[in-house]
Order: structure tokens, then sequence, then C-alpha cells
């Protein structure tokens, strides 16, 4: 075979790739997004919660665990100002 | 639904830059949806080969418009950024499905198959497995959707002289791989 009519197959093998018929987008594809969104949206916002909660409730359950084993070592109880209640003047 | 809210004469990125403020999928977005099912849907099929993956793909694609809203910078046009979007999330599907495949050393990909890619010559879908992913994809765009070198350079984020190498390229690849086959067969 020819290098030319060869090459001029392959071109027609390619342009089989057009002649493959594309069905049409299913029925359900609006509400199976719609239903994949809200439990992507859902799984991100949880996430977030955490993610944003956690530092915060660390901090604060560490400052009691601290508190808890230092009173224990030296039997005093440390303060914390910021916990007091503003006085007024 | 985009009629009633007269979202019909507003163009594709008007209508992301209203999704981008929109905090789920209100009227802007499912208005976006509806104008891109159908281009979604195709890229999503020619690349996936089967409709069950296409379905998924598409739902994936979806999605991330969604998540990912606010990125759009406007630098190019909407529809190319939504079909970047198509192409990049069913070329991480077919790896991660190729490489899951791998793992459990089970039978060979899902999209390996010919009977999966209906109406397309048994050789041609075993040919076009044998390249790389992003070649693959850029072929199938090339010759199914026919879409321009232009287009194929933004979709890819590649200069245009970079799209048509690698399109030759892998058309060569094929022929050098599946030349002495077809010749056999004349």
């Amino acid at each position: 075979m020819l290098r030319s009519e060869f090459c001029l197959s392959f071109m027609d093998i390619f342009d089989q790739l057009s002649s493959v018929d594309v069905p049409p987008p299913p029925a359900t594809l609006d509400r199976d997004v719609h239903c994949r969104l809200n439990h992507r949206l859902l799984t991100v916002q949880l996430v977030e919660l955490f993610t944003q909660t956690a530092w915060f409730a660390f901090r604060h359950f560490a400052r009691a665990f601290v508190g808890l084993c230092v009173f224990t070592v030296s039997g005093k109880y440390v303060e914390d100002r910021r916990d007091r209640p503003r006085q007024g003047p | 639904m985009g009629t009633a809210l007269g979202l019909e004469l507003t163009t594709d990125e008007q209508l992301a830059a209203q999704a981008a403020r929109e905090g789920s999928d209100g009227p802007a977005f499912v208005a976006l949806v509806d104008r891109f099912r159908a281009r979604v849907w195709r890229v999503c099929f020619r690349l996936m080969g089967n409709e069950a993956d296409a379905h998924d793909a598409a739902q994936e694609v979806f999605v991330r418009l969604f998540l990912h809203r606010a990125r759009f910078a406007g630098r190019s046009k909407y529809s190319t950024w939504v079909h970047g979007v198509a192409v990049r999330t069913c070329l991480s599907l077919r790896r991660s499905r190729g490489r899951r495949q791998k793992r459990e050393h089970a039978a060979p990909p899902a999209h390996e198959h010919p009977a999966n890619m209906p109406g397309l010559s048994l050789d041609l879908a075993k040919m076009l497995e044998t390249l790389d992913e992003e070649d693959r994809a850029m072929v199938i765009l090339k010759y199914a959707e026919e879409y321009s070198y232009e287009e194929l350079a933004e979709i890819f984020d590649l200069s245009v002289s970079a799209c048509k190498m690698r399109v030759s390229r892998a058309r060569d690849k094929i022929q050098r791989e599946y030349g002495g086959e077809m010749k056999n067969d004349e």
C-alpha cells in the first residue's frame, strides 16, 4: 500500500469518531446533580464547622485541663482574670 | 425557570457572576445548568465512553462548577471555562478509576471495553486507549467534537502550536503501533 493511501485510511479511522451518536442527557440528570450537590455542601459545611470550631474547643478544654493539673500538683487554683465578669467603674 | 425570571437574555458571564453571589443553587445557577447541560453531557460521553460513567462525570462537573463558581475570573469565555472543568473532571475520574482498577487487579477498566463505545469500531477504541489521557482527550475533542486548535489551547491551557504538535504526535503514535496490523488487514 502506498504511504499516502495508508495515511488516508488512518484519517478515515479518526473520522469514525464523529460518527458515534451521542445519546441525549438522562432525564434524571438535574435531580441527580441537585442531590449530589446537597450531599457535597453538607459534607463541606460539616468539615468547615469542625475545623473552625476545633481550635476554639481545644483551647477551651486545654485551659481547664492545665488548671486541673496545676491545682493537683501545687494545690493552688490559678485564676484566669479573663473569665471574670467585667465590673463597672 | 430562566424564562420566568427573565434570565434568558443575560449572557453566560452575567449569569455566572450572579451565580457566584448566590448562596445555594439558585435561579442563576439552575439557568446555567440548563444552558450547559447538553454540551457538558456531550463532552462527558465522548471522554468517558459510556452512559453510566458519563452520567456520573456530568454530575461531578456541575457540582465542581457550583463549588468553584467564584473562581471564574472572566479571562476567557464562560463556555470555555466550563469545557475546561468538564475535561479536567473526566480526566481525573478516568485516572482515579484506572488506579483503582490497577490496585484491585481486576478485569481491565470499563472504558477499555470496546462495547462501551457504542457505534465505534473495536480497533479505534483500543487504539485510543494506548494514548496518554490528555492526548486521548485532545484527539477525541478535535475529531469527534470538531474543536478548533484555539479552543483546545484554551481548554488545556497550552499554546496552539503545542496542541497541534500533541494531536499530531498522538496520531503518529497510533499509526506506528497499529500501522502493521492495518497493513496486514489489507
